[in-house]
């Protein structure tokens, strides 16, 4: 896993992702401007899905649920009024398979990664887990941080 | 074309795209019956047992039964063989596109994807009346994803 293209690989993605799909201005602050333990799990919502391939592990996806809420309702065409709990989970999670996905074809196009099926997880779950290398892309986008981290098991 | 209607309609079953009329098309392929197929394995096949489509979108990944596995399926039914299948997927690999058209599927949609994209796939696919024009060309305000 060569470290410096996976990283360009997950801003491009998310480039790609954000600004094609939810039309979202956003720039990489650095990850100075995370931390994990400031997060409220109340507050935060978070998805991670599996991968196997020439090298395998996880993402996660990090994203506070007001902008979550907002971009789901612009992803849906839907007032945000209308938007339900699931709707909100079911974008998030599709966030995350976008992101992979578009992840590897950046990286390696040549290469075959399977992605698992997204799925929304606890905050608590997460906390203290450094069972791998990672790569943590820190967002900035509307008032808000999000992160997409990648971690090689 | 009238409408495409809510492609990311209900992420929850994916019964994501509304039948739409294509006006321009031929009198035997006036209404183009579209679905969406995803979720779970009984759901995608009672969608495609019960409604007659003209056309499967179908995600990749997907639970219990992944798009590729759907499309093999319904090539082994007499009626499903016929219904064209895009794929729709977020992985780019150059192997899996290559194993999509193998297998039978008559396109890919990678995401993320413009409404544009989609409406260039359907012409491609499905947009040609008897006189070999394009039919779905009506901008993008009756689009809502």
């Amino acid at each position: 896993m060569e470290k410096e293209a996976l990283i360009t690989a997950m801003k491009n993605s998310i480039s790609e992702v954000l600004e094609t799909m939810f039309f979202l201005p956003l720039d990489f602050p650095g990850t100075h401007m995370w931390d994990l333990s400031n997060l409220k799990k109340e507050d935060t919502l978070v998805s991670r899905l599996s991968f196997t391939g020439p090298f395998k592990g996880y993402f996660i996806f990090f994203i506070p649920k007001e902008p979550a809420s907002s971009l789901t309702a612009d992803f849906l065409g839907k007032d945000i009024e209308s938007i339900s709990r699931d709707h909100v989970t079911d974008t998030v999670k599709e966030t995350l398979n976008m992101l992979a996905g578009s992840t590897f074809s950046n990286y390696d196009d040549q290469a075959v990664f399977n992605l698992g099926i997204p799925e929304l997880i606890d905050l608590d779950d997460i906390r203290g887990d450094d069972s791998g290398e990672e790569v943590l892309i820190v967002i900035n986008t509307l008032d808000n941080n999000l992160a997409l981290k990648m971690v090689k098991t | 074309m009238d409408k495409i209607g809510s492609l990311i309609g209900d992420m929850g079953n994916m019964q994501i795209l509304d039948i739409y009329t294509c006006p321009n098309c031929n009198r035997e392929v006036k209404t183009v019956r579209m679905k969406m197929i995803g979720g779970e394995k009984k759901g995608q096949w009672e969608i495609l047992k019960n409604e007659w489509l003209d056309l499967v979108l179908t995600d990749y990944n997907m639970p219990e039964m992944n798009g590729l596995e759907l499309m093999v399926e319904m090539k082994k039914d007499a009626i499903l063989k016929t219904v064209p299948v895009v794929m729709i997927t977020t992985e780019g690999s150059r192997q899996r596109v290559e194993e999509f058209r193998e297998k039978g599927a008559a396109d890919y949609i990678k995401k993320p994807f413009t409404p544009e994209e989609i409406r260039q796939k359907l012409n491609l696919i499905m947009g040609e009346n008897e006189d070999g024009e394009g039919s779905f060309d009506n901008g993008d305000e009756e689009l809502d994803f």
